[in-house]
Formats: C-alpha cells, sequence, structure tokens
C-alpha cells in the first residue's frame, strides 16, 4: 500500500507523538526534517489513501497578517494503521540487530 | 586542416568561457534578488504549482506560498523550501495525482535509475561531507557551478563526436570534477540559497542539453520512419506475385 520509507516513518513518529494535534506544513518539515519537496508528496498520498484529514484554518487574513496555513492530522484508521506500521516496523529492525552477548 | 583545428579550438574556448561566465554571473545575480526581495522563492513557488493538475492547483497555490513566506524572510529557508517544492515535490505529485499506479511504477523506475540516483550518488553524499566539513564561499559555489555547465559542455560534445564521427578535443576530465564540486556546493550549510540555486540552474543545465539531443534522437528517428513507409515493400511484393 504505502512503502514505509525512513521519510514516511518520520512523518508518522511526529504525527503518533500526539494524534489528536494538528500540523501545518513548515511545523512537520521542521519536526521531522524532511524537506517540503519530499514533505508534500508523503503527506498526499497518505491523504489518498484515507489515513490522513486536512483542513484550512479558520482565521481573518487581514487582522492575523498571516495567510491560513492547511492543517494535517492522523484520521482513525490513519492512526491504527500508523500503529500497526510502526511496530512491524520496530520488530523488524529488532530482529535485524546483532545480539551480542558478554562471553 | 589547420584552420578547422583553430575554428573547433576557438568555438570550444567560446562554450568554455561562456559556461564559466554565465554561471558565475547568473549564481550572482540570483542569489542577490533572493536575499533580498524574495522573489526567486515566489517565482519557483508559482512554477511549480504549473505541474499539478488543474484542479489541484488553487490547493497548493495557496498552502505552498503560505510555507515559502512562513518559512522566513532572510532569503535563505524559503528559496531552498521553494527549490525543493519545484525540483522534487511537484513532479512527483504531478505523477502521483494524474497517473494510474501501472504507468507510474514505470516512470518511478526510469526517474529512479536517472536523475535521482545521480543525485544521491555524485551529490547528496559527498554534500554531507562537505557539509561537515564546513567548506564556504561564494567564489566557490560560483566556480563549482560552472564546472557543473562545463561537464554538459563535455557530454554534448561526445554526443556531437559520434553523430558527426569526428574526433575532438573535450575537456573530459572537467566531467569528472564537475560532480564532487557541484556536491561541495550544494552542501555548504551557510549558503543553501546559494547553493540551492546553483543546484537548479545546474539541473536545468544538465536537462537542456539532454532534452536537445532527445529531441533530435525522436525528429531522425521519425524521419527514418518516413521514409520506410515511402519505400515500396519490395519483399511483400515478390511474395504477393509468386503467390498469384
Amino acid at each position: 500500500m504505502i512503502r514505509l520509507t525512513w521519510q514516511v516513518q518520520r512523518v508518522l513518529e511526529v504525527l503518533l507523538d500526539d494524534p489528536r494535534e494538528e500540523w501545518y506544513g513548515l511545523e512537520l518539515i521542521q519536526e521531522t526534517g524532511i524537506l517540503s519537496g519530499s514533505l508534500y508528496p508523503i503527506l498526499m498520498r497518505l491523504e489518498r489513501f484515507g489515513l490522513l484529514e486536512s483542513r484550512w484554518e479558520d482565521i481573518d487574513e487581514t487582522v492575523e497578517g498571516r495567510r491560513r496555513r492547511r492543517y494535517y492530522r492522523l484520521t482513525g484508521e490513519g492512526l491504527q494503521w500508523a500503529v500497526r506500521a510502526m511496530a512491524s516496523r520496530r520488530e523488524q529492525r529488532l530482529r535485524l540487530t546483532p545480539r551480542w552477548e558478554p562471553s | 586542416m589547420r584552420a578547422a583545428f583553430l575554428g573547433i579550438v576557438l568555438s570550444l574556448l567560446r562554450q568554455l568561457g561562456l559556461a564559466f561566465v554565465a554561471a558565475i554571473l547568473v549564481a550572482a545575480v540570483l542569489s542577490a534578488v533572493d536575499r533580498r526581495t524574495g522573489a526567486v522563492g515566489r517565482w519557483l513557488v508559482r512554477v511549480a504549482v504549473v505541474l499539478l493538475p488543474r484542479d489541484s492547483r488553487p490547493r497548493f497555490r495557496e498552502e505552498w506560498a503560505e510555507l515559502v513566506e512562513d518559512a522566513g524572510r532572510t532569503g535563505v529557508r524559503p528559496l531552498r523550501q521553494a527549490l525543493s517544492l519545484a525540483v522534487i515535490g511537484a513532479p512527483r505529485m504531478a505523477i502521483l495525482l494524474r497517473l494510474p499506479l501501472s504507468r507510474r511504477i514505470r516512470v518511478w523506475l526510469l526517474t529512479s535509475l536517472g536523475i535521482p540516483s545521480y543525485l544521491i550518488a555524485l551529490v547528496a553524499v559527498p554534500s554531507r561531507v562537505a557539509a561537515h566539513a564546513g567548506w564556504e564561499s561564494d567564489l566557490v559555489v560560483g566556480l563549482m557551478f560552472s564546472f557543473f555547465g562545463l561537464s554538459n559542455v563535455s557530454r554534448l560534445g561526445r554526443y556531437l563526436e559520434v553523430k558527426l564521427n569526428r574526433s575532438f578535443v573535450w575537456p573530459e576530465p572537467a566531467w569528472w570534477l564537475a560532480n564532487p564540486f557541484l556536491a561541495i556546493a550544494t552542501g555548504v550549510d551557510g549558503s543553501r540559497a546559494r547553493s540551492g540555486v546553483c543546484l537548479f540552474l545546474g539541473i536545468l543545465i544538465a536537462l537542456t542539453p539532454c532534452a536537445s539531443l532527445a529531441w533530435v534522437e525522436w525528429r531522425e528517428g521519425r524521419r527514418a520512419r518516413r521514409r520506410a513507409a515511402q519505400r515500396p515493400p519490395m519483399a511483400s511484393a515478390a511474395n504477393t506475385d509468386g503467390g498469384v
């Protein structure tokens, strides 16, 4: 469905930190360390699969003195999927990590 | 013979000179404009949005303009984000939004073997090393970019050698020098805006000869197909005659 690249994992990690919180583009860029060119296709893909939802900020732009932002948040289905995906990835990583035992 | 050799040398010198001078000038002007006004970043976003399907444009035009403005007014971070959107994000999303999965896989395979692998292997990895080393200088960035331009002159030269069946003296070592130097230019932490502009122009310069070569190949192929279509089908005519 969606390839779990390290960038997708990074985005999911941030979104899973507090699933109820909404994030806008620059915040996600700063938090994940991923450039916009890579971040937006990821958000777009997650949104198309119904794992992410987005909405425009409801503000008066002239009063605030800035443009409105678009906020992103995991959907219920997206939250379940993200938790499962990250858990399976952690499991895989553990399996691949060599265990050193003291002799 | 001597006149022909001299002509080749002169044209080569002109091309090299142009590659150096134009590259340094363009890089310097664009970086100065963006530092003062941020106009380059805004223009890049507008260009990037054009790549997307018509119904998605308004949303991303607004969202990305907000992102670039939000990134600050110093001219460094906004331009970096805008470049990233224009060079990487928008083309990827254009594919994602337009093509069905089977075609997306084909496009992905083609592009993954081309520019991205080149950028990762020869630009991204060495650029990290250079960033850690802390190399930074306007002059270095300008020179690196001009080396990249030079390398493409060299690539075009090799193509012409094959096409014209003539041997020229092309600055082949420049090709090998260009990539690590460009990598250094793009990885310098303190001057990301300038190096970003260099990378963007470098990609444009890299693609221009490729596009022109592809066009020449396509035109020649079309001519060959036309010639083949106009030729009478000899073998099949003989078979038909024999059959009758």
